[in-house]
């Protein structure tokens, strides 16, 4: 079986995105883990990319590295440096639903019986944002309205939240 | 050509290293990050589903897994955006992010 350019170029992707979760989980930094953030991110658009899905990919990079990340990222300057936990007890309850949840997950996928041959269907972009526009407008118009609201809320929320009251103190 | 299993997979261990972030970070937004990487398996998960036609389709392509992982991205925007807020208002009262230590409910 040899290889060809997509199995190369999902290979590559696929190792960036899990090397760079790990990356984004253990990092010492937390500036460094919003980076590998970001760069997981990235790879998670080549990925979506991949599967013919090209307007989200494009839509994962604008929300996740330039609203997530760069949230994240100033947010991280406001505080001092990230003192280790150093709990022993955490790491190993992380490490048994590490195992657990990838022993489930696994199983369920490779006992699955998946119809052999399936390939990802090719869509043209017009056809692509037509479907969509025609499914958020007439069988989703109110999940479509309620994430407006919720949108909306969450950052008059996150504004409240994070303003200094009068006299409060400096921050 | 890529069986939609391998996509699968990439999604499982993302599942998996988010699921065990957050249960053995304590640090505030150390755990936000996991549950972003949570998010995001569970995304590439639908999109793959999406993708591959395992669902049936009826004259038109259907895309509803596409405008789910849509609803998904926006959703999980305004978590990030309340989920610092939290922590900067946390650190304002307690000097610290560490949940651990977070433990007194106080105006």
């Amino acid at each position: 079986m040899s290889l060809s350019v997509n199995d190369l170029i999902f290979g590559s992707l696929a190792i960036a995105t899990v090397a760079a979760a790990v990356a984004a989980v253990e990092a010492k930094n937390l500036v460094r883990a919003a980076t590998s953030l970001m760069i997981m991110s990235i790879s998670l658009a080549g990925l979506y990319y991949m599967l013919n899905a090209g307007y989200l990919s494009a839509f994962q990079i604008a929300v996740y590295v330039g609203a997530v990340v760069s949230l994240i990222l100033f947010t991280v300057m406001l505080f001092p440096p990230d003192e280790p936990s150093g709990k022993l007890s955490d790491d190993i309850a992380g490490v048994l639903s590490f195992v657990m949840v990838l022993i489930a997950l696994v199983m369920m996928i490779v006992e699955t019986a998946w119809i052999a041959g399936v390939r990802p269907v090719p869509i043209e972009p017009e056809v692509w944002s037509r479907t969509v526009s025609s499914l958020l407008l007439e069988r989703y118009p109110v999940p479509l309205l309620v994430l407006a609201l919720t949108l909306a809320a969450a950052f008059i929320g996150a504004i409240t939240l994070a303003k200094t009251e009068k006299g409060e103190g400096e921050f | 050509m890529i069986p939609i299993s391998y996509y699968m997979f990439v999604s499982a261990a993302l599942m998996a290293l988010g699921v065990y972030g957050l249960v053995s970070k304590r640090n505030f937004i150390r755990m936000l990050i996991s549950i972003e990487i949570i998010l995001n398996a569970a995304n590439l998960n639908l999109i793959a589903l999406t993708s591959y036609g395992i669902y049936p389709r009826i004259g038109s392509p259907d895309l509803g897994g596409h405008v789910m992982a849509m609803f998904i991205i926006g959703v999980a925007a305004a978590e990030a955006a309340v989920g610092l807020a939290l922590a900067v208002s946390i650190y304002r009262t307690y000097r610290t992010i560490n949940v651990r230590e977070i433990r007194k409910l106080r105006g």
